[in-house]
């Protein structure tokens, strides 16, 4: 779903920035216009970071251990 | 006439899911245009119509009222990115329309606006029947599959 109407950023674009440590791709522009999306942005956010850290899961969204054949570049 | 402060505020809560509704339904039809979707750019188009004529008949009734409609606020317009994704995130904000609606008619019968009632029931209706076509359309897609329900809505006859 398109998240972000200034930047046409979606909610899988998010999530991604929040896995790939922020800084680095399209979905770290959501919320950075208008603002009307903030509310929305924080939230799938919030619920990523959770996520990530209770699973620990890799920059491509996987469970492989960092550095293990599966986790690539 | 003064109308009872709470139902003024129901009657802009109710007022800003239709101007929310007219656009999230606008830009489905103007998508579903582009991808060559003609029947589906109809039906979306038909739905923004009819939002914006509840719209039409609020602003009358807050004006009536001697209210201010409130043009300015939005709930988040949210917008699908392939076909199922739109009738789902339609039919959610129907449904939401739904609730909201049933909730401002028991509020209004308490608060003596029978006027204002009787109003809301007319748009009930309506989007009663927008939540009953949408869950149509994804009982479609659930029972004959995506592919065979999206070449149903490239011609429009």
């Amino acid at each position: 779903m398109r998240v972000c109407h200034c930047h046409g950023v979606n909610d899988r674009e998010i999530r991604e920035a929040v896995r790939n440590g922020g800084g680095c791709c399209k979905g770290d522009l959501a919320g950075t216009s208008c603002g009307g999306c903030l509310p929305l942005v924080q939230q799938i956010r919030s619920t990523e970071e959770s996520r990530v850290e209770l699973h620990g899961l890799t920059r491509n969204g996987s469970f492989a251990p960092e550095g293990s054949y599966a986790d690539k570049e | 006439m003064n109308g009872d402060p709470q139902v003024l505020q129901l009657l802009n809560e109710i007022l800003t899911a239709e101007l929310t509704a007219i656009n999230q339904y606008f830009v489905h039809a103007k998508m579903c245009g582009n991808w060559g979707y003609e029947r589906l750019r109809k039906d979306k188009w038909d739905a923004s119509i009819d939002d914006m004529k509840d719209a039409d008949v609020l602003i009358d009734r807050i004006l009536l009222l001697n209210g201010v409609p409130n043009m300015q606020r939005y709930n988040p317009v949210t917008v699908g990115e392939d076909v199922a994704e739109m009738h789902r995130l339609d039919l959610a904000m129907e449904q939401g329309a739904v609730e909201r609606l049933n909730r401002g008619i028991a509020a209004c019968r308490d608060a003596g606006d029978n006027g204002t009632r009787v109003l809301l029931e007319s748009i009930l209706a309506g989007e009663e029947a927008a939540v009953d076509h949408l869950e149509a359309q994804l009982e479609l897609i659930e029972q004959v599959g995506l592919q065979n329900y999206l070449a149903t809505q490239i011609l429009d006859e």
